[in-house]
């Protein structure tokens, strides 16, 4: 039997990265769980009467710079309601939000094959509408079955856009690649921090497979939580319709997520009435968007895929890579530099290659993060043009790249001069070797030592298996010795 | 009933500036006994405002029970506290109804918003950087961090947070 098609929204809650709140000019502490509770709050964060709200305009141009980014109508008139429900983290007793004439509506992203290699086609994702609205604050339960609850207004009124997609998700994969996608931007737009972990962005999915009634999936911490969520639910559903679930039995239900399944929290068929009237007391937010697009427009970063489409076309670098660089802002800026240090054309292209995979390479199995004060451009391509020239061998040369970054005092000086400190300048032919043993000695040492592999390449063709003798040569060489040289003795001495 | 209550006094104020924007001028007064007498006849009455209209809102128990539900309040009450509820709610819809039967004039401001609208300009891309630049916390809206403590006005709390107890928990909802 084929799997039901699976359909999933999105609905997201970006908390927007302003100096302070939507209402009020308090401090707006987002991302920062460790700052003192109820510290960042002012009268009006925590209702008390007579206090009203003042819009904070740092938000508008927030909104607008990720509306345009996500291809939306803007509107020249939105305007605040009030939406009702009462809850301990909200005392006004209302929401203000956005509901009947939101700030932006109609949006799209689109996601090419062309840069996301996983997707089977260029997938649309359209965006419904965003909306300005309130944080509510915070409460800290401490078991279910407590009869307390703490709470922390130090989140109230914190601005929140609430971006809605259309089930346009038919797959984890597409989910995936849209977060990244939707984090790097708000990150980019320097709009919000991005972090899912500290409720900075808020991910609800609504997912159905065809034929079961839509659930909301809430409190999904991570993007794996997330995938992992879907992947659960997307059984569950199965199972049921398997076992002769009925549309009309159900209503649309809301679940939480443990980590290891979802669990039912609350069925949404409870008439709820959010009462919306427009809010009398924030005027309408009237925009000039003949001046303010094009200007806005004019003040933000590349896109993304601009970014890519340069990285790939200018310095052919390939698209792994090149979204290695475009999510790490100093690597990115590194390389740039380090390009530019460098003539010859050829040692351009090996750039990347010494920069993402040995040097990357290296710093993770430190659990180092990289930061432009380990090494700088200069020291760091003088050594790969000498090790690309030859006169240190590559695994040398990575030796050196570590000490290089250890002592950084050793940066100033001369590549050259440091690799013959350490012996380790590379013998490039056999004149070179300048110790008693001749080249052909050590490697027929080797050969005899080996007598089984030797066997295994003459006899059986297992060509391959000279690196391993090469290897052994290296070795016994202390790696002075460019691996070429070695592999070609060996083939004339094995006659093949 | 602070939803209710809201209204009726926006009504209110509504009815207010309507009556009194028929004015009409009389004689002058000359002396204070004819401003005593003027002001010892009555010409209106509020009472007229919570006369029982000829058909009535009703407010059956399901309503009630709803509006219960929304205003967060407790549905275990006695029938007599429900009946009292319901006769009050439909005397406040009464009055509801004749403050809606209050002749308008032609152009109708537009009754929700309290805020002017009108005189807000566009905001152009220089007068939003603009006011921006100019947003400070102020001290008097307790804005500053550490000015004042939130939980000073509480009756209790825990460490630095509010405490909720009961009824509204997460398990409840």
């Amino acid at each position: 039997m084929t799997k039901p098609q699976l359909k999933i929204g999105l609905e997201i809650h970006t908390q927007l990265q302003t100096i302070s709140k939507l209402f009020s000019n308090s401090l707006n502490p987002t991302s920062n769980l460790s700052i003192i509770p109820n510290s960042t709050t002012s009268f009006f964060d925590n209702s008390l009467p007579g206090t009203q709200p003042k819009l904070n305009n740092q938000c508008i141009l927030n909104a607008i710079k990720l509306a345009i980014s996500l291809n939306c109508k803007i509107s020249s008139i939105s305007s605040f309601d009030r939406k009702h429900y009462f809850y301990g983290d909200q005392p006004l007793g209302y929401q203000i939000t956005q509901h009947f004439n939101p700030i932006a509506k109609n949006g799209f992203i689109k996601l090419l094959k062309k840069y996301n290699p996983k997707l089977s086609n260029d997938l649309i994702i359209n965006i419904q509408q965003l909306q300005l609205e309130q944080d509510t604050g915070r409460s800290i339960y401490h078991s279910i079955n407590s009869n307390i609850s703490n709470i922390d207004f130090n989140r109230s009124n914190i601005p929140l856009i609430e971006m809605v997609t259309l089930p346009n998700f038919s797959n984890i994969e597409e989910i995936r690649i849209f977060l990244q996608y939707y984090i790097k931007l708000i990150q980019d737009l320097n709009i919000c921090t991005g972090d899912l972990e500290t409720g900075a962005l808020r991910v609800d999915v609504n997912i159905n497979v065809i034929g079961h009634k839509r659930v909301e999936i809430k409190n999904l911490p991570t993007i794996s939580s997330i995938l992992n969520a879907i992947k659960f639910e997307e059984k569950r559903q199965i199972n049921e319709l398997n076992s002769g679930y009925s549309l009309l039995s159900n209503s649309i239900e809301t679940r939480g997520w443990n980590g290891k399944s979802t669990y039912h929290l609350r069925n949404k068929e409870s008439n709820i009435d959010y009462r919306y009237v427009p809010d009398m007391e924030l005027p309408k937010i009237k925009l000039d968007l003949n001046n303010l697009i094009p200007k806005i427009n004019s003040i933000l970063p590349v896109s993304i895929n601009d970014k890519i489409d340069n990285l790939m076309n200018n310095y052919k670098i390939s698209l792994r890579d090149s979204k290695i660089l475009i999510n790490n802002e100093k690597l990115l800026k590194f390389y740039l530099n380090s390009w530019s240090l460098i003539n010859d054309i050829k040692i351009k292209e090996k750039l990347i290659n010494w920069l993402v995979h040995e040097l990357l390479g290296s710093l993770t199995k430190s659990e180092i993060e990289f930061n432009e004060n380990l090494i700088s451009p200069k020291s760091f391509t003088n050594l790969i043009i000498e090790i690309e020239n030859g006169n240190i061998t590559k695994n040398n040369g990575k030796l050196i790249l570590l000490h290089l970054i250890n002592n950084k005092i050793d940066q100033s000086k001369p590549i050259l001069e440091l690799a013959k400190e350490f012996g380790m300048i590379a013998n490039n032919s056999i004149n070179d070797i300048n110790n008693n043993d001749s080249l052909d000695n050590i490697i027929n040492n080797i050969l005899i030592k080996n007598d089984k592999i030797v066997k295994e390449i003459k006899e059986n063709g297992k060509i391959k298996k000279i690196n391993f003798l090469i290897g052994q040569c290296m070795r016994q060489t202390n790696g002075n010795v460019q691996p070429k040289i070695f592999e070609d003795r060996i083939k004339v001495l094995l006659n093949i | 009933m602070p939803i209710v209550v809201r209204i009726l006094n926006r009504g209110f104020f509504q009815f207010k500036r309507f009556s009194s924007s028929i004015p009409s001028v009389g004689k002058k007064f000359e002396t204070a006994e004819e401003l005593d007498a003027f002001f010892s006849k009555s010409t209106w009455s509020t009472k007229t405002l919570l006369k029982k209209e000829e058909i009535p809102v009703e407010i059956t128990g399901e309503t009630l029970d709803k509006i219960l539900d929304l205003s967060g309040l407790s549905k275990s009450i006695s029938q007599d506290e429900k009946s009292a509820i319901m006769k009050s709610l439909s005397e406040q819809l009464d009055f509801i109804t004749k403050l809606h039967n209050v002749a308008l004039p032609e152009e109708k401001p537009n009754l929700t918003r309290l805020v002017d609208d009108k005189s807000v300009e566009p905001l152009t891309f220089d007068s939003l950087m603009e006011s921006i630049l100019n947003t400070e916390p102020i001290l008097s809206k307790g804005e500053i961090e550490g000015s004042w403590n939130p939980l000073s006005l509480a009756t209790q709390h825990q460490n630095k947070y509010f405490l909720v107890k009961e009824g509204l928990l997460k398990k409840n909802k």
